[in-house]
């Protein structure tokens, strides 16, 4: 299993986000790519999910079969409560798949009548907490979380930074985050990252 | 359990009110503008009106009448949903095809109902016509607003669903629908008021047997004005009736389709 980008060419109308942007992902552990606003982080997200065509190059994603993305909004299902948002994207139907459903929310901390609450209705932390709970439930081979911690208070973002470190052994999961001791905290590898054209600055290994 | 209950119920009381009230007013005054003029040939008062439609509702020919009619614009109706959604589900995802049934909706739309009428008179058999116009009229009013339902459906969401795998009946009735309901649920009441106008203009100049337009015919024929009133009376009631069913059906699809998302744990 293995994520690679090679000499990926993405240009939008008015800019070139990748100019020959290439990188080899590990087969697991959680990377951190870490840069300003508009260096192109979240196109090569998009790219690597196949939500958009790059212009030139290829990214290979050997032996991934399942990807999780957690967009940068919450692209929640307005009409559905939190607990049917995070149900619909588990296989099956009914009872059993509610029950998974809840167990995803109560581990990412929304808990009780605000598991049946709209989105309208929850805050912005308890979107996230959500939209958290809809990634691992969907689980995957690789995640990737587009600044997965936004408006979360500092202990809840603990919570879900614990939460996906327990998953990271078993899968990669790429993450995009402009918060320094999140990327401490989380990644194993961190990539410091200018642009656009996006280029790799600095490269880090963390211990945890 | 007992406050919710409450809660639930006051509004939809007072809202009965306040309908009931504004008719109320508008009740008052036709009385008023009724006795102004003070010709029953003109205008009949809301009472004779009343009267009149107790004593129709006596005769057995009155319910077939009112039957006929109903199934006329119902048949018209619901034959121009179907074929306005089935036509705007293609268009939405073709341009070409878009582009193609615009002005065709449109022409549908500007001709007067009456040229249409005419015309389907000399096509097809009187008694086909009410429920041949029904269905014409409301055809474009669900294709528009469906296809621009669809196309206001939030991309973002669909690249959600993409993203994790809902496949196309997922995707369908997790995005789609709710998406394109609140533009549907406004065809429906907009097209069932203009399938009742047409129909029964429809069903005047066909001249047709046992239906209320037929009766609005003969009432013009005869000078009978409290007639006229009676049986307008009667197809604003049924419309409103009709309306009330649709809006009932479709809350009822919306339940089921956003709800019921509870977890016993």
């Amino acid at each position: 299993m293995g994520l690679i980008v090679r000499d990926a060419h993405k240009r939008y109308a008015d800019k070139t986000v990748l100019d020959g942007f290439s990188l080899r992902f590990p087969k697991r552990g959680i990377i951190c790519l870490f840069g300003p606003s508009g260096c192109g982080k979240t196109t090569l997200l998009n790219c690597i999910a196949g939500l958009e065509a790059l212009d030139s190059g290829e990214i290979a994603r050997d032996g991934i079969r399942r990807i999780s993305y957690l967009f940068q909004e919450d692209r929640l299902l307005p009409w559905f409560s939190a607990l049917k948002n995070v149900a619909a994207v588990l296989p099956g139907r009914g009872k059993e798949n509610l029950h998974a459903a809840a167990r995803w929310l109560r581990r990412a901390g929304l808990e009780g009548e605000d598991q049946q609450k709209l989105p309208v209705q929850l805050s912005g932390g308890m979107r996230r907490r959500a939209v958290i709970a809809r990634a691992l439930a969907y689980g995957g081979d690789l995640f990737l979380l587009d600044e997965p911690f936004q408006a979360l208070d500092e202990k809840a973002k603990l919570r879900e930074i614990a939460l996906f470190r327990a998953q990271a052994a078993e899968s990669l999961t790429v993450f995009i985050t402009h918060d320094r001791r999140e990327a401490g905290l989380l990644a194993d590898v961190v990539y410091c990252l200018e642009g656009p054209p996006m280029r790799i600055v600095s490269e880090k290994t963390a211990s945890h | 359990m007992t406050s919710t209950i409450k809660s639930k119920a006051r509004p939809a009381f007072r809202k009965f009110l306040q309908n009931l009230a504004a008719a109320a007013f508008w009740v008052g005054v036709w009385e008023v503008a009724c006795r102004a003029v003070g010709q029953e040939i003109l205008i009949v008062s809301p009472g004779r009106v009343a009267q009149r439609l107790c004593e129709l509702a006596r005769e057995g020919a009155f319910w077939l009448t009112v039957l006929r009619s109903v199934l006329h614009v119902a048949g018209g109706f619901l034959a121009g949903t179907a074929a306005g959604v089935l036509l705007a589900v293609p268009a939405a995802g073709s341009r070409i095809l878009y582009h193609l049934l615009s002005p065709l909706v449109g022409v549908v739309k500007t001709v007067p109902v009456v040229s249409f009428i005419i015309l389907a008179l000399v096509w097809i058999r009187p008694p086909h016509v009410p429920v041949f116009i029904s269905f014409l009229i409301v055809l474009p009013v669900v294709w528009g607003n469906v296809t621009k339902g669809i196309a206001q459906t939030d991309r973002r969401l669909l690249q959600m669903a993409r993203c994790y795998r809902f496949g196309a009946a997922k995707a369908v009735r997790y995005v789609y629908l709710p998406s394109v309901a609140p533009y549907f649920l406004a065809a429906c009441t907009t097209g069932m008021g203009l399938a009742w106008k047409a129909g029964i203009a429809a069903e005047v100049l066909a001249n047709a047997e046992l239906s209320i337009g037929g009766r609005i015919y003969d009432s013009k024929i005869y000078m009978e004005t409290t007639d006229l009133f009676a049986w307008t009376a009667v197809v604003v009631l049924m419309s409103a009736a009709l309306e009330k069913l649709v809006l009932a059906g479709m809350a009822k699809a919306k339940e089921k389709l956003c709800g019921g998302g509870k977890a016993d744990a």
